[in-house]
Formats: structure tokens, sequence, C-alpha cells
């Protein structure tokens, strides 16, 4: 057991720390305190950096042209990148790339060739389409779109909700049911281009977070055949990996937010005097203090055990869901006690703290809310699939 | 022929960190390390890794080396360079190289070089970030017998065995040449270094460095001794204090104020 930072792990570190401070930061103090994308100018421009870098797409695996760069290390840099006002949903402004849906290289060749490639190559842009309005917690259940067989085509009808970025993707992984009886076993994934004639952006969702995300329907939509992922009924199982391995990233980025909120209490701590005496010197801030820094440690450890997991190859559903649990709630409780310690000026939108609030608000529902975790997490310590011993295997 | 250039790097304390997080050890008449917050090359040595490494871009042959005297941690500093692209690292350790000052640092950087064998060119840094007594490259050019080219923001060979070096100038900027060997110092004008790609930082974490004692390299007590003493060190304090002018009417305020201004000799 290692708990120390190998030697690139430290410099890659370093050169992403160093390029928010010295990229994005000094962009995003001429920017709206909304914004969440930069101009298409200056995105070019450190789009091009990060591939000079090599971490661009960094996800991407090697095989497949990109760094490789593994999940513990991702989700180090995750926490990283998300150290400014529009961090947490979009890290340096995606000037990193995204890289492609993990679920498409288990695609096949012709997908690969129609999907794949183009994501990699940043010629098509992706959504995913899982969650409906009739629920997002308990998809097998709750996904009502419905696919129909005809010849060599599937006639999908039906609705989808909170799907960002759908109104300027060029297509998307789409969750449908195409046996009523079936269950979990019952739910296909297509591959579908926004431009088929039928696929509908019903509205655009405003949330609280400084973005919408839309609705989507779908009216007798003919998709083919050959842009089923993976097998027919077995489309469950492809988003409910990714689901789990998208939690560890989305974990870490909370993080960061909470790390940077903590950076600025304590400097204005420091600086700021009331009745006499600066507010660190009073114990209802230092403790304040200590229970962020408390909540940011303990979620660090989380997120990088279930990521060791993840990249040992290890069962990790467990360990990603606890991860997210805790440090979404973590984060949110660090920044809330950080405006505390600021303030009025606190929720100006002059500072970033009153956008994070807002934003990580959201990270308690998103990729599945904390009581969905906590079902199943209690599920598995009962089952005994996780327990509290020192793990020995 | 491959050019040979030698960079000279310095591990500093994160001119970065919060001012809040500065402290000093006044007893010890030494920088205390702002806990969690690594060093870093200073900032004009990475400068100036970057003009050679621009010469290497053009010149892809030219082999680059990274020297950096300190403690275990200037490691780092070695490392960085070679992950920006260098290609080879020497960190020269000794306890005996704790505490020196510019003269004695630029001696040990000497016989480095020396030992070093062949190159063409010396590029540092202006002035190290944290003392800041920009000593080092000129001593160092002096005890090796080679031309200075100082506080430059550019560098090119026009051929094998020459070098012409910018510098700006308050009113323009100043174009000098120099025969090989020549040290050449770098400043902020350099524009940013680069950030170290994926891939070199990789072949760098698999690199081994060389570490030069003092005994590698004949350091000679009678030539090492210090020639400067660090006679204090402390933070300055600056006291604020405020004054109301009181008067009846602004102009009179203005004239109250013009006089205190004239007699604190500030107008």
């Amino acid at each position: 057991m290692d708990l120390r930072l190998t030697e690139e792990q430290r410099h890659i570190i370093q050169n992403v720390r160093r390029f928010v401070r010295e990229e994005i930061l000094p962009l995003e103090r001429d920017m709206d305190p909304d914004a969440y994308e930069l101009p298409p100018a200056e995105h070019e421009r450190l789009t091009q950096m990060t591939k000079a870098m090599g971490l661009y797409h960094m996800s991407v695996p090697e095989e497949y042209g990109g760094p490789g760069v593994d999940i513990i290390t991702r989700a180090l840099l995750a926490e990283e990148m998300s150290q400014h006002r529009a961090g947490l949903y979009s890290p340096c402004y995606g000037v990193f790339g995204g890289g492609a849906p993990e679920q498409l290289y288990a695609a096949n060749e012709d997908q690969k060739q129609r999907y794949l490639w183009p994501a990699i190559r940043g010629e098509k842009r992706a959504f995913f389409g899982l969650t409906e309005p009739s629920g997002g917690s308990d998809p097998a259940r709750a996904i009502q779109t419905k696919g129909v067989r005809d010849g060599d085509d599937w006639i999908i009808n039906g609705s989808k909700m909170f799907n960002s970025g759908a109104d300027t993707a060029d297509f998307g992984l789409l969750f449908v049911r195409t046996n009523p009886q079936a269950g979990r076993q019952g739910i296909t994934c297509f591959l579908v281009d926004t431009d088929t004639p039928g696929f509908i952006v019903k509205r655009l969702v405003h949330v609280l977070r400084s973005h919408y995300t839309t609705e989507l329907a779908f009216d007798d939509m003919r998709v083919p055949q050959t842009n089923i992922l993976g097998e027919e009924g077995k489309g469950f199982a492809i988003a409910n990996e990714q689901l789990s391995l998208n939690r560890i990233p989305y974990a870490a980025a909370g993080i960061g937010l909470a790390v940077a909120a903590q950076r600025m209490a304590i400097d204005y701590v420091k600086n700021r005097q009331t009745f006499g005496d600066f507010l660190a010197n009073r114990q209802a801030i230092q403790w304040m203090i200590v229970d962020n820094e408390l909540d940011i440690r303990t979620s660090r450890w989380l997120v990088l055990h279930a990521a060791q997991k993840a990249y040992d190859k290890q069962p990790f559903r467990f360990e990603a869901g606890a991860a997210k649990v805790f440090s979404t709630e973590a984060a949110g409780r660090v920044v809330d006690r950080s405006i505390q310690m600021h303030g009025g000026v606190g929720v100006t939108k002059d500072m970033p703290l009153e956008r994070w609030y807002r934003e990580l608000r959201i990270r308690r529902i998103g990729e599945g809310p904390s009581e969905v975790q906590r079902i199943i997490m209690a599920r598995d310590l009962i089952s005994g699939a996780a327990h509290s011993e020192i793990e020995l295997a | 022929m491959p050019l040979h250039l030698i960079c000279c790097a310095k591990q500093v304390p994160d001119p970065e960190t919060p001012a809040a997080s500065f402290r000093i050890d006044p007893a010890a008449k030494k920088v205390v390390p702002a806990p969690g917050i690594a060093p870093v090359i200073s900032p004009f040595d990475e400068q100036a890794v970057e003009v050679a490494l621009r010469i290497k871009d053009k010149r892809p042959d030219t082999k680059v080396t990274i020297v950096s005297l300190g403690g275990a941690s200037a490691r780092d500093v070695v490392k960085h360079g070679l992950a920006m692209g260098a290609d080879e690292g020497i960190l020269l350790e000794d306890p005996t190289f704790e505490n020196v000052d510019a003269f004695q640092t630029a001696y040990v950087l000497s016989l480095a070089v020396k030992k070093v064998g062949q190159f063409d060119a010396i590029f540092c840094g202006r002035q190290a970030a944290d003392f800041d007594q920009g000593q080092v490259a000129i001593g160092l050019a002096e005890l090796l017998g080679i031309p200075a080219l100082i506080n430059g923001q550019s560098a090119d060979f026009i051929t094998d065995n020459r070098v012409t070096f910018e510098r700006v100038l308050p009113d323009g900027i100043g174009v000098f040449e120099a025969n090989t060997p020549v040290l050449t110092s770098y400043s902020q004008e350099v524009g940013q270094p680069r950030y170290p790609t994926l891939r070199n930082i990789m072949t760098a974490a698999r690199k081994e460095i060389s570490v030069w004692k003092a005994a590698d390299l004949g350091v000679n007590g009678a030539a090492f001794a210090p020639k400067t003493r660090l006679v204090d060190l402390y933070v300055p304090t600056y006291e604020g204090a405020c004054e109301i002018i009181e008067a009846d009417s602004p102009a009179e305020a203005g004239e109250k104020l013009a006089l205190k201004l004239r007699e604190a000799k500030i107008i």
C-alpha cells in the first residue's frame, strides 16, 4: 500500500495546476460570472495547448491514439481541473477534450468507424440518453421509450429528460425498452443520429446550474438494427457499468471546488477583522476550517480508493457510490461554510462561491442521487458483498 | 556538429505562495517552506531552459543538459527540465552545498560545467526568484573565462561557433553577437515557457539523473570559502496611519492637505 503520488502524477498535476492558474483564471476574470464556455478563439488556442501537452482526450486509450491516462491520475486531475468558477460542470471549459463515451470502445467495427473515431477526432459530439420524465433513479423500470422492430429497423417513440448537450450533439446513446416483459433485460442501447427524422429537442430545461439541459421526444423515429450498441436487451448493463465509472471523476470534481473554497476561506479569515480581532482567531471560524478539511480529506481518500479498485479491475461499485455520496455532500458543506466565513461578500457574484453553492446542489442528485446510492450500498453491506473489516484480498 | 547547451536551474519557494503563508526563521536566517506548497524551478531559469529548447526545436540533434545545485528536492527541478524536453540532468547535492552564497554556487557550477566537458553555451535565469541577487550567472562566466550576455529575451546560433542575442532596452532591442562558448542569461521577455508534455513527463520519470557530490567535483576548501555573509533576514513591516484633514470647506481642506504633503516632502 503506497499513498504517495508517483513522480509522473506529481508532474502532471503541477502541469494542470499551472494551466488553470495561468490560462483559465485570467480569462475567467473578464467573463460573465455565469459563463459556461470560452470565446471560440480562446477555446481553440487552449485546445491546441492541451494537445501539445499530450493531455487532450486523456481518457482515450493509447491504442486509439489517446494518452491513456489511468483512472487514478484522472481522478487527481479532475480535482485540479475544477478549481475555477465554471469548473464543476465545465472543467477548464472543455479544452482538455472529453474523449468518446466509454461504451463505444465495445462497439463493432462499423460503429467505431461511424461514431467512435469521429468522436475521438472531435468531429462528432455525443449525449447520453437514459433518464426519462418518468424518472432516472430506477431506469430499469422507468424507461418507457419504446422500440418496435420493423424489418431491419426499429421504430422508437417516447421521451427523455435531462440530456445535457443533446441540442448540440451529433449522436446519442439512447436506452430504449425493446421488450416490455423482460424487465432490465428488455432494454437496448441504440446509437441515434440527432438529425434522424422524428428526433425532437422538445425544450431546453433551465436548472440551478449556469446552463441548461434538454427534454427530448421521439416520434416514430426509425433507427437501423445495425445501430444497436452491444446486444439487444443488454442495454442496462452497458449503462450501469458506465455510471459506476463516471462517479469517480464526478466525485473528484466536487472536491476541487471544496479545496478552492477552503483556500479562499482561510485567506479571507486571516485578513478580515471583526470586533478588534481577526476572524481566524475565533473558535467558531477555526472549527469550520477544520470541518472543511476533514470533509475534503475524507472525500479524497474515498475517491482514490474507488479509483484504485477500478484501476485494479476489481469490483468498485460500492466504493464509487461511497465516494460519490460522501464527496458531493461534503463539497456542499465546505462551500456552505466557506460562504458563511465570508459573510455577505460570499454570496456576491464577485466571488465564485455562490455559483459553486448552486451547482454543487445538483451533484447530490445527478449520476444517481445520494439516497439511491445508499440503497445500493446497503444491499451490498447486508448481503456481505461489502464489509467494514480491513480488506485482505 | 550537434550543439551542447547547459542550463543552470535553481529550486525556489513557489513565487505564487500566498503572502500570508510566507514565513522566515530569523534565528536561522532562512525562509521556512510553506507547508503543502511544493518548491518550483525559478521562473527566470525556466525561461532560460525555454530558450535552449527553442534552439533544440530548430536543431533537434542539440543536446540540452540541466544542472541544479540544491538539496534532494532539487531533483524535481532537474526532472522538470527533462520533462520540458532536455536530454540529461545533473544534480549537485552535498551537505557542504547547503547555505552556499552566490559565489560558492557559481564556483560549484563552474566545476560541474568543466566536468561535463564540451559545451557551446550556458543558459541561466537573470536572477533567482528567492534572493534576487543576480550574481551567479556572471560569476560563472567569470570563473569559466567566457563571455556573458545577460538579461536577454532570445538567442540563436548564427553558425556553430557564434551566437546572436537580443536584449530588451528602454528604447528598443539590443542585438549582440559573441563567439562560443558563451554564457547567456534571460529575463521575463522570453515569454511563456512551454508546458511539459505527457510523453516527456513519462520519459523524464524513467530517466536516471546524475548526482555529483563535492568529492566528485574536486571542490577545494579554500576556493569554496563564502565571499558574503548574511547579516540579517527579516520581513519588513509597514505601518499605516490615517489622518483626517478637517476644514470648513473643500478648498480649505485641499490647502491643508497640500501643506501636510509638502511638510512630509511628498510634493
